[in-house]
Order: C-alpha cells, then sequence, then structure tokens
C-alpha cells in the first residue's frame, strides 16, 4: 500500500468504495435469505451461519465507513465532496443507483404478478428478499465495476 | 454531428512537472477524478474545466476540445 497523504478528496473516494463494498456485504445477506428457501434442511445451518457471518461483516463495514466519513472528511467540505457532481465517484454512484433503480422496477413488475398467487411455489417474503438482493448487488458490482483500477492508475502514468 | 471530448490535461502536467495527484489537490478533486478526465472516461463539469484552465493560466479551449467521430 502506497504510503502518501490522502486529499479529502481521495477519502471521499475511499467513503464512496466502502459505501459500496457494505452495500454489496448487505445484499449477500439477502442471497442468504433467499437461499434458505430453496436448500435442503442440511444445508440449512451453513446458509443460516453464513447469514449471520455477512451481518457481522456488514455491521464492522458500516461503522467503518461512518468513522472514515468523521475523521477524514472536514464538516467544512463534506456536502461539496460527498455530493458535487465535480467527482468521479459521485457522479459513477449516481448512474449505479439509476441502473438499480431501472432493474429492480422491472423486477417488481414481474414479481407483482407473482405476489399473491395460490400457484406460487414460494412464499411472497421470498420474492421480496430476491428484489432487494437484485436491488442491492446490481448498485454495489456496478459502483465496484466501474470505479475498478485501471492503467491510468499506474504510477508510472500518474508521475510525470 | 458526433463529438468527443479530447484534452491536454496531460502535456500541461508535464509542462508544469506536475503529478495527477498534485493537480488534484489544486484543484480539489480527488487523483481518480483527474486520471478518468485525462483518458476521456469521465467528462468534466464545467466548474472542473475553468479550473484547470484557471491554475494553468490559460483559456480552456487550449485544454479541452470538441472532435468530431465518424
Amino acid at each position: 500500500m502506497e504510503n502518501k497523504s490522502r486529499s479529502s478528496a481521495d477519502h471521499a473516494d475511499i467513503h464512496r468504495r466502502l459505501i459500496s463494498i457494505t452495500i454489496l456485504v448487505f445484499s449477500l445477506i439477502y442471497a442468504a435469505k433467499v437461499a434458505s428457501y430453496i436448500v435442503g434442511n442440511e444445508l440449512m445451518q451453513y446458509v443460516t451461519y453464513a447469514g449471520y457471518g455477512f451481518a457481522g461483516l456488514a455491521l464492522v463495514l458500516m461503522l467503518t465507513t461512518i468513522y472514515w466519513k468523521l475523521k477524514f472528511i472536514p464538516g467544512k467540505d463534506r456536502y461539496q465532496l460527498l455530493y458535487s457532481e465535480d467527482s468521479y465517484a459521485n457522479a459513477m454512484m449516481n448512474k449505479s443507483f439509476k441502473n438499480s433503480w431501472m432493474v429492480t422496477l422491472l423486477l417488481l413488475f414481474l414479481v407483482s404478478s407473482l405476489i399473491n398467487k395460490q400457484s406460487s411455489v414460494f412464499p411472497d417474503q421470498f420474492y421480496l428478499d430476491v428484489c432487494v438482493f437484485i436491488m442491492l448487488s446490481t448498485f454495489s458490482l456496478n459502483f465496484i465495476f466501474m470505479f475498478r483500477g485501471d492503467k491510468e492508475d499506474l504510477t508510472e502514468r500518474d508521475m510525470v | 454531428m458526433n463529438v468527443k471530448l479530447e484534452n491536454r490535461i496531460h502535456v500541461f502536467r508535464a509542462e508544469h512537472r506536475m503529478s495527477q495527484s498534485d493537480l488534484a489537490n489544486e484543484i480539489g478533486v480527488s487523483r481518480k477524478t483527474i486520471s478518468t478526465i485525462e483518458v476521456g472516461r469521465f467528462v468534466p463539469s464545467t466548474v472542473i474545466a475553468l479550473k484547470i484552465a484557471q491554475y494553468f493560466k490559460v483559456p480552456v479551449e487550449d485544454i479541452f476540445s470538441l472532435e468530431e467521430i465518424s
């Protein structure tokens, strides 16, 4: 890990990354809930433990995210750094939210035709958990992909 | 008319012997923002474009230009 001082704007980018990873872990909690409806009794215990593990990890990440914001992003700059469209991270976060919203909306149209049907194999809660899983994972994976490191992050390109 | 935003930020950085991080700190954005603008992955806001031009003391058209693409 490079040992150079980071600006508040760089810390804001890290904060955005932490949010996306936290939301990804939350999506895994819902993945475990969805899996609990599908797996047999022999795997149920592992799915339950996985869910508890993801929940613990999500709590740690959430606290880390809050700590990062309070520690490294000065109060006077916070609104500008975290909500301005001038930042690549913020622009990609908004794009990821938009993509997640579109996918979730389409899924909800589909789910609304399945809920409250006598012939449905799964209970209504299953379909809602699937929607939440898809919504959270679409956002987080979208942002993580768009914020991936590329060759422009290599120091030899960065330096003159 | 299809156009693409081109920029010469890396040229001005080289002339001033600056890294992306140095320029980012001067402008008040993150290094990732500067690097994605340079490679064309991110279109900067008008404010950022003007801040960059103001920092290098040149008109914004000297740094950013529109190129037609087929």
